[in-house]
Formats: structure tokens, sequence, C-alpha cells
């Protein structure tokens, strides 16, 4: 699974840090959902979307080998 | 996603100071034999008794709540840190606990080498999870 985190993150002008506030995570976590470590589950990916008012599916793509 | 069953994040440092009690209590206890041996009768072998299960169970407490003790943003990520961490602290300890059994051959030696394994799965999953966290922290300030 990849992601547009870090796109979407700069059309709103937004830190990692900020982003984390706002979904009560650490820097870390956004950090690693970013560079693809870590798959978040999926209260956390819709809560993602919801903070940039898109579909999940928008930021969270599916690739050939998932 | 909430990890339940976990003590507040503070509350970990409280556990060092407890694990560091452990060895102070058990300093004294070997430190004192001698002169507690002095007194009569079954009082010697009590007050030594006494202080090695308060130096025991003083590890085993601070070793807890080191353990399962909230960090400061505890979030989804850490509990899958956390769950894999006591996954492998588990492996680990019975893997170790396997090569004791085969390499040990004297029973006795066993029984107390065997009486270690109170600790380490606690040990091991500190050490595991902890040095997770500092890998993660590390690879954050690889990306600044």
């Amino acid at each position: 699974m990849k992601n547009n985190l870090r796109v979407e993150r700069a059309i709103k002008n937004m830190t990692q840090g900020e982003l984390a506030e706002l979904i009560g995570v650490s820097r870390q976590t956004i950090n690693t959902i970013e560079s693809n470590k870590y798959v978040p589950s999926t209260v956390l990916a819709l809560k993602i979307a919801r903070v940039f008012e898109k579909p999940v599916e928008n930021i969270f793509i599916l690739e050939e080998e998932d | 996603m909430k990890s339940r069953f976990l003590f507040p994040h503070k509350w970990s440092l409280i556990g060092a100071l407890l694990f560091i009690m452990g060895f102070v209590v058990a300093a004294l206890n070997y430190h004192y034999k001698d002169s507690i041996d002095v007194m009569q009768g079954d009082t010697t072998f009590q007050i030594n008794e006494v202080l090695h299960d308060v130096a025991v169970l003083l590890w085993l407490g601070g070793l807890f709540l080191v353990a399962f003790s909230k960090e400061r943003i505890e979030d989804e990520q850490i509990a899958q840190l956390r769950l894999d961490s006591l996954q492998w602290s588990i492996y680990f300890n019975y893997a170790i606990l396997a090569l004791c059994i085969v390499f040990i051959d004297k029973w006795h030696v066993m029984l107390g080498v065997a009486a270690h394994f109170i600790f380490t799965p606690l040990l091991f999953f500190i050490v595991r999870f902890k040095w997770a966290i500092y890998q993660l922290n590390r690879s954050l300030k690889n990306t600044d």
C-alpha cells in the first residue's frame, strides 16, 4: 500500500507534527506511514482522510502485491 | 486505538526507582548477613528471608511498572511495537531456557539458573521494546 500523505500535507501546508497532533498520534507514526513502514488502522486512515476532506482511497492506494 | 491495562506514563519512573531499591535491599542483606547471624534462634533466618523476599518483589514490581507504563504518546503504532516485543521476548526467553536445559547438565545448577527466568521475560521485553522505540526515533531524525 502506498499513500499521498506527504503531498496532501504539502497542499495544506501542514507539518508532520501538526497532523500528528490533530489526530492524536506521535510524529513518528505519521513519519513511518509516509515512508510506507507502517500501515495505519482503518480508524486512523479515516481520521487522516477527514483532516484532508477526501475519501480514504484518494490518500491510501492499494498496490499490485497487496 | 487504545491500549488497555497500562499504568500512567510517570509510573515508569517509580518502577525504575523500585528496581534500584531492590539492589539496595539485596546489598544491605548481603552486607549485614554476618551481623544478623549473631542474633539468636530463628530470627536470623527470618530477617534474611524477609529481606530477600522484599528485594525480589521490588525487582519484579519495578520491572513490571517499567514494562507496562504508557509511553508519552501511546498510539496504535506503539501498541503494535508493544505486542511485537512481548511476543519476541517470550520466544527469546524460551529459546534461552531450552539452550540452558541442553547445555547445563547438573540439575541443581539448572534449578539455580531457572530461578532467574522469573525476571527474564520482563527484562527481554523492556530491552526489545525500548530498542524498537529508539530505532523509531532515530528514523525520524534521519528524515529531518
